[in-house]
């Protein structure tokens, strides 16, 4: 797991999903990352695939921005996966 | 198969990690408890008619690898929404606990300078807060 | 004179095929068009006359309970969810087994709400990076006006482009369809939208639908509630009206009988019905309409209007607006039916495809981020001389 980054946006996630291989991974990071966040000061992401896995890293300001964040993002992660499930 | 894991850290939490029990219900399915209809919608009488697809199955009827992970990631998803959700209620009470601390420890220390409760005009002031 | 051969079809074939998505407010449509390589496209003006072949056009709409409108959370969960599924139906109903076949995946960039707009962006990109099909973003108003022309085949018609989301009239000029006038504040569609939320009347099929059949029942069509008429100049406002029809119907169910207007002043007795406030709204919304419309038609000399937007199912609307061409040099007005007035997919793909065939390729998906505000005057038509 990486390090924070110092303690700006202290309250930090990490999340881990293990896809079958690594195109999936990697499609899943280039399908992630185009989206803005709409406020960078108070939450931050960041997708890398390494392997088959998709790692991504979230910083907040506060439990309520992360959470938000995060559920958003998995919402996000599942209909990648469900896409790549049905149409590959 | 690999399961997805997530791991959380703050300031008041050095590390707490999540994990999938692929043999529990809540990550075998694919309809989440914490991302259904807004609760207003429920409340005005909507019948949820657009829960998330089924889990696919292949040729052997089985469900597929990207099928499971999504059931799994489901579960993991309501847990994290779980205990952030508690983590906040944490924070707030902690929060009302300090502000009520802080009224208490000022209401002693003005009796302590030497109000003796005849200043009429100071307790009604305080009453007002 | 415009050539729209210059980017051929994917495996030397003479047809085209184009996947178009929608999700921009509360139907999420997937449709999917064919259009032939004809050489008569290589060097006109004919971008309304493609052949288009419409192989599938499915659509889920996100209805809520009467009196409650549709929020960016909840519709984007819908979306979400049916997203996969309405693909699948639409790409068995066209017959193609092999999506890698098509030549572009169209989606709608914006104008719309954010988060359902965005549900269907990230199922668009991924379906572009595993099938390796190019994407092309498209503006939803010219989604509209695109299917508008085809189906209709109308020669450079004034457009009345009317929603929920939007009221426009719109004129091409030059590689753009300039906004000649348009709503300063709420959108058609939403004004009657709410004031079915104040009536509390059900949102199935569509809650302007159900406005639209009350207003049919009117018995006293003779006797017009009167309401505020609020043109101005090339545009129009309508939040006044709405906050003034939503009281009226307030009292009305408060048996407010101090209203002079809803009630007889000696005897209490009810002089206005429900109906007659959804007869005598729509009238004065649609005159309005009619008025501004009619405005842009003298500016650019046209007796032509084409109708788009959902707004555009409403048979009186039509009729109005046919009564102001007939009178202006015996024109006519353009519509098409619900399967197109209503948001789908099938103009997204349409609009989308014509952008294909002038080289308008997304080249980094970092150019798929969806947005909220797209004016119509921001698209440069190429496909148009």
């Amino acid at each position: 797991m990486k390090s924070v980054r110092g303690s700006d946006l202290p309250y930090v996630l990490y999340l881990e999903i293990p896809f079958e291989t690594a195109a999936q991974a990697n499609t899943a990071v280039k399908v992630l990352s185009p989206d803005p966040i709409l406020k960078p000061q108070d939450f931050h992401v960041r997708y890398v695939a390494d392997g088959s896995k998709l790692c991504v890293d979230f910083e907040s300001v506060d439990d309520r921005v992360l959470r938000v964040g995060v559920s958003s993002i998995i919402e996000s992660i599942k209909t990648v996966v469900e896409t790549i499930d049905e149409f590959s | 198969m690999s399961l997805p894991l997530a791991v959380y850290k703050s300031p008041n939490v050095e590390e707490h990690r999540f994990q999938v029990d692929p043999s529990q219900d809540r990550y075998n399915t694919t309809n989440g408890t914490t991302t259904g209809p807004s609760a207003y919608v429920l409340e005005a009488g909507q019948i949820d008619k657009d829960k998330p697809s089924e889990p696919k199955r292949n040729e052997k009827g089985d469900f597929t690898y990207l099928s499971k992970l999504r059931m799994q990631l489901t579960g993991l998803q309501d847990d994290m929404n779980e205990y952030l959700t508690h983590q906040m209620e944490l924070a707030k009470n902690k929060k009302l606990k300090q502000a009520d601390e802080q009224r208490i420890r000022g209401e002693i220390d003005k009796l302590l300078d030497g109000g003796d409760g005849d200043d009429e005009s100071e307790e009604e002031a305080k009453k007002d807060t | 004179m415009v050539n729209l051969n210059q980017y051929p079809p994917k495996n030397g074939r003479n047809y085209y095929l184009a996947l178009g998505l929608e999700g921009s407010a509360n139907k999420l449509g997937v449709g999917i068009v064919k259009h032939p390589l004809l050489p008569k496209h290589a060097d006109s003006d004919l971008s309304h006359h493609c052949e288009m072949e419409i192989l599938s056009n499915v659509r889920d709409t996100y209805v809520t309970p009467p009196g409650e409108g549709f929020l960016p959370r909840d519709t984007a969960r819908h979306h979400r969810n049916w997203a996969v599924r309405l693909v699948r139906l639409a790409l068995k109903e066209a017959g193609i087994s092999d999506p890698s076949e098509l030549d572009t995946i169209c989606f709608t960039k914006g104008p719309g709400m954010g988060a359902p707009l965005h549900s269907v962006v990230v199922m668009a990109r991924t379906l572009s990076v595993m099938w390796d099909v190019p994407l092309v973003g498209v503006n939803h108003c010219v989604g509209h006006i695109e299917m508008g022309r085809e189906i209709t085949k109308a020669e450079n018609p004034v457009v009345l482009y009317v929603s929920g989301g939007n009221t426009q009239v719109i004129a091409y000029s030059e590689n753009c369809y300039r906004i000649f006038g348009e709503t300063l504040d709420i959108a058609i569609g939403n004004c009657l939208d709410r004031f079915a939320r104040t009536l509390r009347i059900p949102n199935e099929p569509s809650p302007g639908y159900n406005i639209e059949q009350l207003a049919y029942k009117c018995k006293n069509k003779d006797c017009l509630v009167e309401l505020p008429y609020t043109v101005k100049g090339m545009d129009l406002s309508m939040s006044g009206i709405l906050g003034y029809v939503d009281s009226l119907a307030k009292d009305l169910f408060n048996k407010n009988t101090k209203n002079k207007l809803l009630f007889d002043s000696q005897t209490g007795q009810q002089l206005v019905t429900v109906e007659d406030l959804c007869y005598s709204l729509q009238e004065n919304l649609f005159a309005m309409l009619v008025e501004i419309t009619e405005r842009a038609m003298a500016h650019v000399n046209s007796n032509q209007v084409l109708i788009v937007g959902g707004v555009g199912c409403n048979v009186r609307l039509q009729e109005m607006m046919a009564s102001m061409c007939r009178d202006r040099s015996n024109g006519q007005v353009h519509a098409t039916d619900e399967r197109f007035c209503i948001d789908n997919g099938v103009m997204i793909a349409q609009a989308g495809l014509l952008q294909f065939r002038m080289g308008n390729t997304i080249n980094d998906l970092a150019e798929t981020v969806v947005t909220q505000k797209f004016r119509t005057d921001e698209v440069y038509v190429a496909w148009r001389e």
